[in-house]
């Protein structure tokens, strides 16, 4: 069947016919590679090629849906079936469906989504490029004594969507990163440091800067003690940041409003943070990891204020949640893979920045605690009731502008609260690299008061 | 799932230029998955992965390709991609795989089929698998009207794998679990608080018949119920009693990670040069176990087709072996103990663990309650994560209760540990007398496998409790 250009027109027909309901079909596929180098040598070199088909039928409001990685008719067939199956187990919901034709994708501004250069470049350089980044770090200073992780990866991702109210669509994006992680050592203490670099084109990668600043932190936080316990004022590196908002944000998604598991659910239009503070998804954004033309079931992409000027402004919808909130989707349906369901997830999300430097940060806390790197956002954060206690690292700092290592502490607060507390907003706005199809960035945070606990 | 002509052309081909060993992994896996919310199915999903992975290792180094295209040529293709990664004359050593592969040795065939094992794998009606996610969800909202919302979801999943290598193994298995995870949210004002629970086996659905659901549902239930009433942890130093079963995570995270041959051999593990050593408390002992029947993170052969084995870790506080696969035991030299493992064809193999868990001791619970002045009993463990490298360690206290003057006080919430996996081990001074095991997913290198967690309860001195609350 996948030897015809046509085959997923094909299988669309079929699954129409067998399911007699409505039938959406997401195609994947993903180009990868990825080094590993280690003490001056390839460790591992990491080719993928992937193709997965999703399929989501609606029959009389009840919804199934299936995946295959086999593109043979006999798996498509299967994929059909099983996805009517799974229909027959699901509610009768009038709010499910699919999104109908929309002349208005056609008029989505082309995106720089893809620099073919990337593929282009040769093996080696890419190589080169690793082995750079890890002798960089060695060479930087005899206290770097392992290099345990550096790496060059790059991944291209093609998404076709169709289905059978005419709603099509194409995209691909791809981009290249660097990620290293330095060993540093003084007495007994060894420190390590974990760094990436993401980029849509492969000129801006810069492994001997990423290597510098990685050894420099590495090293920067070796002869750190224990802190006492007590509450301080604290800045929020922008890494630590965009962990704590990538953390937090399903409780932006209306799925979760609706089910009762968002503390954000009935407070529209309510102050919820600093009148400062804008946090905004923009699948648009020029430039942005995530951006994309359309979501994952074919709503076109358009920018979305959740928090404007420290009210609470919107939340994210896909197809089925806006329908059930009488609203228009926003364009948020995410299919992290072909073996999910059509969830919903930021794009490229972001707060928005504001003025200061980290240093005037630093300076306007007057004495504190800058906060490096937390552990944990899996399990030591709660998205339904915002708290979170995180293994942390830092400095203790004070108006004298002496920094001192801290570490085996704790940072405990609430996202809720975090965000009526931050007395400042940085401008160094920084995005993770791309999880899925969401990137997450947010500047460094100074924030009143936060309860760290250590000795 | 593949012919042998044509996986002994692809191993062939991937030893081309300078590969001394080569090896294929072929997977085909049907899975179900229901998540159920709101009193209603939210999604119900059902597919089938399939690809294979092509690796080769040319002395300290590998390469790894993988594709779903499994026609001779794209096979043939992938494996030119290993190849190329090693330039040079071909290894002596491996020039062809020249005869058959070797049916002789007891790990050279296909292994028996898991119907014939008596395991409950298909036929089963979606809408038995749906009356036992009703049954959870009716359990949990019936125990406290606290409870205000109740998520579950249920999946089974059979793999079937195909593992051939240079040496001559050819290997075919089949593993099939399944698991039922609810979790239940207590609402009290604008508070929320979660609790969970998820049995799972190597098993099929035959599993539920001996397990009471209801009383599982309701336990998750009381977790949230407990907890939503709960006051913030207060913060510092202080004695844990960490209680038994998924309590196992903080051996997985302060040590099990650092134990794995991956780390050990770039380095980066505090346990790198310690074998033999002493590195932990006299009364702790550790092993890891892949043969243990029907538990979740068993498998008859890893996924680099060396049968499973149970493996000493820690005896007596002395540590006796790491958990290594292929190319880190290589590296070492040592050999495999079979935790070569991957989530899927799409990851390469490397050391992970299995059902790892400390061995039990003497002491009751009671006991170690009374003996401790003032502390934290951990009654339910979260996740956590390490650094490997440097030892660092954190995790979360599902449901906690503070202890003062030898009784249990009061429930706190939100707290975490901290701590780090040197440390730890030497500070374990009481160890109960009941070994419980526990399912879950740990993700690392080569993705999300399923692993157990589980111990006895103990005692650890000093540990950073995390928390919020005022002492």
């Amino acid at each position: 069947m996948v030897e015809k250009a046509d085959w997923m027109a094909e299988a669309l027909d079929l699954g129409r016919q067998r399911s007699q309901g409505e039938v959406e079909l997401y195609l994947l596929r993903e180009r990868s590679l990825h080094i590993k180098v280690f003490e001056g040598k390839v460790d591992s070199l990491d080719v993928a090629e992937y193709q997965g088909l999703g399929l989501r039928v609606i029959r009389e409001g009840r919804c199934g849906t299936s995946y295959t990685e086999r593109l043979e008719r006999e798996a498509i067939e299967e994929a059909i079936r099983g996805a009517i199956e799974n229909s027959t187990i699901s509610p009768a919901d009038p709010f499910q469906g699919l999104e109908g034709a929309d002349p208005s994708l056609g008029q989505i501004p082309p995106l720089e989504l893809l620099d073919e250069e990337i593929a282009q470049q040769g093996e080696q350089k890419k190589i080169d490029l690793a082995l750079a980044l890890e002798q960089t770090a060695r060479d930087f200073d005899p206290k770097i004594v392992n290099v345990p992780y550096a790496s060059y990866y790059e991944a291209f991702r093609e998404v076709r969507l169709m289905n059978s109210r005419g709603r099509e669509g194409a995209y691909a994006r791809g981009g290249a990163g660097l990620a290293i992680e330095t060993m540093a050592q003084a007495g007994d203490q060894v420190k390590s440091c974990y760094q990436s670099q993401y980029a849509l084109h492969f000129g801006d990668l810069d492994a001997k800067e990423l290597a510098r600043k990685t050894a420099e932190e590495g090293i920067r936080r070796l002869g750190a003690s224990e802190l006492d316990s007590a509450s301080y004022p604290v800045v929020l590196l922008n890494e630590v940041t965009r962990g704590l908002l990538a953390t937090f944000s399903s409780s932006f998604s209306a799925r979760n409003v609706q089910k009762g598991l968002s503390l954000l659910a009935g407070r529209m239009g309510e102050a919820v943070a600093r009148p400062e503070l804008t946090l905004r998804d923009d699948a648009l954004l020029p430039g942005g990891y995530a951006s994309r033309p359309f979501d994952d079931e074919g709503t076109p992409s358009r920018q979305l204020d959740l928090i404007r000027q420290g009210t609470l402004s919107g939340y994210l919808y896909n197809g089925y949640a806006a329908r059930k909130d009488g609203v228009v989707s926003t364009g948020h349906a995410a299919r992290g893979s072909v073996k999910s369901a059509v969830e919903i997830a930021p794009s490229n999300l972001y707060l928005v920045p504001g003025e200061k430097s980290l240093e005037e940060l630093l300076s306007a806390a007057g004495s504190g605690v800058l906060i490096v790197d937390v552990e944990g956002l899996h399990s030591g954060a709660n998205p339904i009731s915002g708290d979170f206690s995180l293994g942390a690292q830092g400095y203790r700092f004070d108006a004298g502008g002496t920094k001192r290592p801290v570490h085996n502490f704790t940072v405990a607060g609430n996202f809720y609260q975090l965000l009526k507390e931050i007395v400042e907003i940085g401008r160094d706005l920084e995005f993770s690299p791309p999880m899925g199809g969401t990137a997450v960035g947010c500047p460094s945070l100074l924030v009143s008061r936060m309860a760290l606990s250590g000795k | 799932m593949l012919d042998k002509g044509l996986v002994r052309d692809v191993l062939d081909q991937a030893l081309s230029k300078g590969g001394d060993f080569a090896e294929v992994f072929a997977e085909e896996t049907a899975r179900t998955m229901i998540q159920y919310s709101s009193n209603e199915v939210e999604k119900a999903l059902s597919g089938r992965e399939y690809g294979v992975g092509i690796r080769i290792l040319f002395g300290r180094q590998s390469a790894y390709a993988y594709t779903n295209d499994l026609s001779r040529e794209g096979l043939i293709r992938g494996a030119a991609v290993v190849a190329a990664a090693a330039p040079g004359p071909p290894a002596k050593a491996a020039l062809s795989m020249g005869g058959d592969f070797d049916r002789s040795s007891p790990h050279g065939m296909v292994l028996s089929r898991p119907e014939l094992r008596g395991l409950k794998v298909q036929g089963v009606a979606l809408q038995e698998k749906l009356a036992l996610i009703e049954i959870a969800n009716r359990e949990a909202r019936a125990h406290h009207t606290l409870i205000s919302q109740v998520q579950v979801s249920y999946l089974d999943e059979i793999q079937h794998v195909l593992i051939a290598n240079s040496d001559g193994l050819w290997v075919e298995d089949d593993r099939v679990r399944t698991r039922l995870h609810m979790a239940a949210v207590a609402s009290k004002g604008a508070e929320k608080q979660v609790g969970s629970a998820g049995p799972g086996a190597c098993q099929g659905f035959e599993l539920y018949s001996g397990l009471d659901i209801p009383g599982i549902a309701r336990e998750a239930a009381e977790t949230a119920v407990v907890m939503v009433q709960a006051d913030y942890a207060p913060g510092g130093k202080m004695a844990v009693i960490i209680d038994k079963g998924f309590g196992g995570v903080i051996f997985h995270e302060a040590c099990g990670h650092s134990l794995e041959g991956y780390a050990v051999s770039r380095k980066a593990s505090v346990f790198a040069e310690k074998l033999g050593q002493e590195v932990a408390s006299p009364l702790v002992n550790v092993v890891d176990d892949g043969t243990l029947e029907n538990t979740w993170g068993s498998t008859r052969v890893d996924d680099e087709g060396v049968p499973t084995e149970r493996t000493l870790l820690i005896e007596r506080g002395i540590l006796r072996s790491f958990m290594l696969d292929r190319l880190s035991g290589r590296i070492l030299g040592l050999r495999s103990t079979g935790n070569g493992r991957r989530q899927s064809y799409r990851f390469a193999p490397v050391s992970r663990m299995r059902n790892t868990f400390i061995l039990p001791g003497t002491s009751r619970l009671q006991e170690m309650i009374e003996a401790t002045p003032a502390g934290l009993y951990a009654k339910k463990m979260g996740g956590g994560s390490v650094n490997p490298a440097t030892g660092e360690f954190n995790f979360a206290v599902m449901e906690g209760y503070l202890i003062h003057e030898g009784k249990i006080e009061k429930p706190v919430r939100g707290a975490t540990l901290i701590g780090n996996g040197k440390e730890i081990l030497h500070n374990i001074d009481m160890v109960g007398d009941e070994l419980q095991l526990e399912p879950g997913m740990c993700g690392a290198a080569s993705g999300s496998v399923p692993t157990t967690v589980g111990q006895p309860v103990i005692r650890v001195q000093g540990l950073v409790v995390g928390g919020r609350g005022r002492n």
